[in-house]
């Protein structure tokens, strides 16, 4: 019986995916160490900031120079302005509004922001129902749409359905004017190239997974293009252990 | 925080043996996947130094054990699957391996740790009661217990090595 035990044992492994997954967790617990601040360094950030809004910068300061779409249920957008700082939190909808003002990453440096963000239970909740999240990045002047891209390129690597891609400003412009966030701009589009009798309005209020159930019905493929981080896979340097 | 050498090796060397103790308690993949992950983010984090290896990995054991043992504890995580599914989860496909398998997950849980503790990590009485924080007569008992309890599951003459 004994014999018999410990082959049983023997076949209960961890799959690939699994220790995956929990070296891309303590690689972000790492970065977050790495670019996190302490609580006063923070305060003593935003004062430095309210120095600047009395100096007249606060219209720089709240300019937005690039933004990260989160493409889920529900969806959520920052904006990140020129020192890298996050300066608007925006849901698209109720259940979004709600998950953007309990995240607390407003005036956060933008990786850091990032970090809870995609550790929340909000995209645990996403990857394990729906399976997909999009994080779409706009660049909206000077070059650090393509620094934010590579960021969220690589603190997703090994995160499996994330995917990561850029966003020209004028096509996320034309999303805003309609109401919808990028990914659902993106569904709609495709929907109605499909021949799918669908308006916008219609678009927005259904759910991500919705909408690409019925790109899918239809024939369609959106989310099949993204960047998909290349990623350290750190923890493969050896042979596996008996554990 | 360990280095990604220390944490990649360590990774390595004990997922297959969390993954184990998870299945023990857990049985369900969302909280496998929570207590995993933790239990190597707990040894990244933890600023002790480890005296040997073999107190490393009792640590870890330790670790996992506990953190499963909050985990049950919050009554909106109790989302089970049935047990062949738990055991088909853990990637287990032989059939006979299965069923050991899952009548030692049929055992209470306290059964269920000594007797992989003992007969699949080789730890004596003594130490699996240093584990778990028993009396090592407490420990004795619980596997003259489980052993005639699987008997009688599995049936035939099992004794030995």
């Amino acid at each position: 019986m004994e014999r018999e035990i410990r082959r049983a044992f023997q076949a209960v492994r961890a799959e690939e995916a699994l220790k995956e997954r929990a070296w891309e967790r303590v690689q972000r617990a790492r970065r977050k160490r790495a670019t996190g601040r302490s609580r006063l360094t923070r305060l003593a950030a935003v004062g430095c900031c309210c120095l600047v809004l009395l100096a007249g910068g606060w219209g720089i300061y709240v300019t937005p120079t690039s933004a990260i779409s989160f493409d889920m249920d529900p969806s959520l957008e920052l904006e990140i302005n020129c020192f890298g700082r996050v300066v608007s939190v925006s849901g698209y909808d109720g259940e979004g509004e709600a998950l953007a003002q309990g995240l607390e990453v407003l005036h956060l440096e933008y990786r850091r922001a990032v970090d809870e963000i995609l550790d929340s239970d909000a995209v645990s909740r996403c990857l394990e129902e729906d399976g997909q999240v999009f994080l779409s990045v706009v660049g909206i002047s000077g070059g650090q749409g393509a620094e934010v891209l590579d960021y969220v390129t690589e603190c997703t690597a090994g995160m499996g359905g994330v995917r990561c891609r850029p966003v020209e400003k004028e096509e996320a412009a034309q999303a805003r004017q309609m109401g919808l966030p990028w990914g659902k701009y993106l569904a709609y589009l495709e929907l109605v190239e499909l021949g799918v009798p669908i308006t916008p309005q219609q678009a927005g209020e259904l759910s991500m997974s919705q909408l690409r159930a019925l790109l899918t019905e239809n024939g369609g493929e959106q989310g099949a293009q993204g960047h998909h981080g290349q990623g350290a896979g750190g923890y493969r340097g050896g042979k596996s252990g008996g554990g | 925080m360990r280095s990604e050498e220390e944490v990649g090796r360590a990774i390595r060397q004990y997922a297959d043996m969390v993954r184990r103790i998870c299945l023990l308690h857990l049985k369900n993949e969302a909280d496998t996947e929570d207590i995993f992950q933790t239990v190597f983010l707990k040894y990244a984090l933890s600023p002790i130094v480890f005296e040997s290896p073999e107190h490393e990995k009792a640590w870890l054991i330790r670790v996992t054990i506990n953190g499963c043992r909050d985990l049950l504890r919050h009554w909106f995580r109790n989302r089970t699957v049935p047990l062949e599914q738990a055991v088909t989860q853990a990637g287990v496909e032989d059939e006979q391996r299965s069923q050991v398998l899952e009548a030692v997950l049929r055992l209470p849980r306290e059964y269920r740790r000594v007797v992989y503790l003992h007969y699949y990590e080789g730890y004596t009485a003594p130490q699996v009661a240093g584990l778990l924080g028993k009396n090592i007569n407490t420990v004795y008992t619980l596997l003259a217990r489980a052993r005639q309890r699987l008997k009688e599951e599995l049936g035939g003459d099992r004794d030995g090595t």
